[in-house]
């Protein structure tokens, strides 16, 4: 929480502002939090030309820079999807190997129970990998929450985070263009672009297309992976927006945000997806 | 002859696809979907809603988002809860509020010693205030003089300036949200 010892004479009465006015933000009376800016860029040209600033929200862009959570989240996402399907069978498992083989004593072979034992050619394991395994966990709201702020403070502080007016400002479609406006820019090799929706502007996709390093998604998913994987982090304005709108609601929710997943609470949820596909007569259409 | 009737009604829907088909100039190659997608018809009545007064009902439903904190114009609250001062009072540091806004104190109960007389161990009762910003260090020293001239025994304190966080052993709560209310908090 400590941001600086002195206070900041401007942040005084600074009220952070919004298109939402709705959702307030919860650090505007500590006069010891400095208000991150950010400048607004047009796409136009590949020289820069800085269209407005924007003042960003603290507790997202100026949060106290967790690592071990950025590192919980990034190991999340990198194993709670890991499946394993194999299953290697025991001797039990295995076809045959119900009768001993050959007497115990007597004929100069090894003791034997089962043809099927491990030793066997054709025998089972004995600490084989046992059947379809799962990886899947939950983390806490409050720790994926907190990953998040970390990842866009350590953006910003690093001078990765460009917020730009909008996609559409792209004058040219041609990937060349983005290229060397990045290299002008020095945004470094990898770029994400962040819009609101799935649908962005046809320039930037058709630029985007032939570069294989440069990706565009939408601002639901966002996540520290990839914040952390891209060396810069383009948004637009309204995706900006969205995202402080939708943290900052996430904060102020009435649940608890350390939260325990339960298959229970999202049992109907997942069980209900296909739902209104579903015909009497014609299977699903895909 | 349940079974074959259900079949032979089903190609009839089939059919009946094909021979609305049938009756429209359109060509099969203008538009695909129409002959692709099955197609699909809902019988519903009409409806007339009428105007109720749901206010009764919407002062039960829980809340989603956490209220807005209560001035302190809205008088004095039976909890004893008090709102902090705006703007914040002119000190060094600042203590702000946790998301239900209420003073961040937070009770921590840590192991001490093995008692050898009954065996069981002995437990610290600490109390921990966080979420501060600014000076740190003056912060504990008010906090330090404010308790022990209540108290009229030391306290101890450690404080993590990183984290903004004081603990405290000795005091009791309710004393150390009275200094969190006294400063103006």
């Amino acid at each position: 929480m400590i941001a600086s010892v002195f206070r900041a004479p401007s942040a005084i009465g600074a009220v952070c502002q919004f298109r939402f006015a709705s959702v307030a933000s919860p650090s505007h009376r500590n006069p010891f939090v400095v208000t991150p800016e950010a400048f607004v860029t047009t796409l136009s040209d590949e020289a820069e030309k800085n269209v407005a600033i924007t003042k960003l929200e603290p507790t997202i862009f100026r949060a106290t820079p967790r690592l071990d959570l950025l590192h919980r989240n990034i190991v999340w996402q990198e194993n709670y999807r890991n499946l394993q399907l194999t299953k290697q069978l025991s001797r039990a498992e295995m076809p045959g190997g119900g009768k001993k083989p050959w007497p115990q004593k007597k004929t100069g072979r090894h003791h034997a129970g089962s043809i099927r034992s491990p030793h066997f050619k054709y025998g089972g394991f004995a600490h084989g990998v046992r059947g379809p395994r799962t990886w899947f966990y939950m983390l806490p709201d409050s720790i994926r929450l907190k990953g998040l702020c970390t990842a866009l403070t350590i953006k910003h502080a690093q001078n990765d985070l460009v917020i730009a007016d909008s996609f559409e400002s792209l004058s040219s479609d041609d990937p060349l263009f983005l290229h060397n406006l990045a290299d002008t820019r020095n945004w470094g090799y990898s770029v994400l672009f962040v819009d609101t929706g799935s649908d962005v502007a046809t320039k930037l996709v058709d630029a985007v297309e032939h570069i294989p390093s440069f990706n565009a998604i939408p601002i639901y998913g966002l996540n520290c992976y990839s914040i952390m994987k891209y060396d810069t982090l383009v948004l637009t304005k309204a995706a900006l927006d969205e995202l402080q709108e939708k943290i900052l609601s996430q904060f102020q929710r009435t649940d608890s945000l350390q939260k325990k997943y339960k298959y229970m609470d999202y049992k109907p949820v997942l069980l209900g997806e296909g739902q209104h596909e579903e015909d009497p007569v014609f299977p699903p259409y895909v | 002859m349940a079974k074959r009737l259900s079949t032979v009604l089903s190609r009839c829907r089939v059919l009946q696809s094909s021979n609305i088909r049938y009756f429209s100039s359109e060509k099969p190659w203008e538009n695909p979907w129409e002959h692709a997608l099955p197609k699909q018809s809902e019988t519903f009545t009409t409806f007339k809603e009428s105007p109720v007064n749901w206010a009764n009902i919407e002062r039960l439903l829980p809340r989603s988002t956490i209220p807005p904190m209560p001035r302190a114009t809205d008088g004095p609250f039976p909890s004893g809860w008090q709102a902090p001062q705006d703007p914040p009072p002119a000190l060094p540091y600042f203590i702000g509020r946790t998301r239900y806004h209420l003073p961040p104190l937070f009770l921590e109960r840590r192991r001490d010693e093995l008692n050898p007389m009954t065996m069981d161990f002995e437990y610290v009762e600490l109390v921990a205030l966080k979420e501060i910003s600014g000076d740190v260090f003056a912060c504990d020293v008010d906090l330090k003089n404010f308790l022990e001239a209540e108290l009229g025994h030391p306290v101890a304190t450690y404080v993590d300036e990183l984290k903004g966080m004081i603990k405290v052993k000795g005091a009791p709560r309710k004393l150390l949200e009275k200094f969190v209310y006294a400063q103006g908090f």
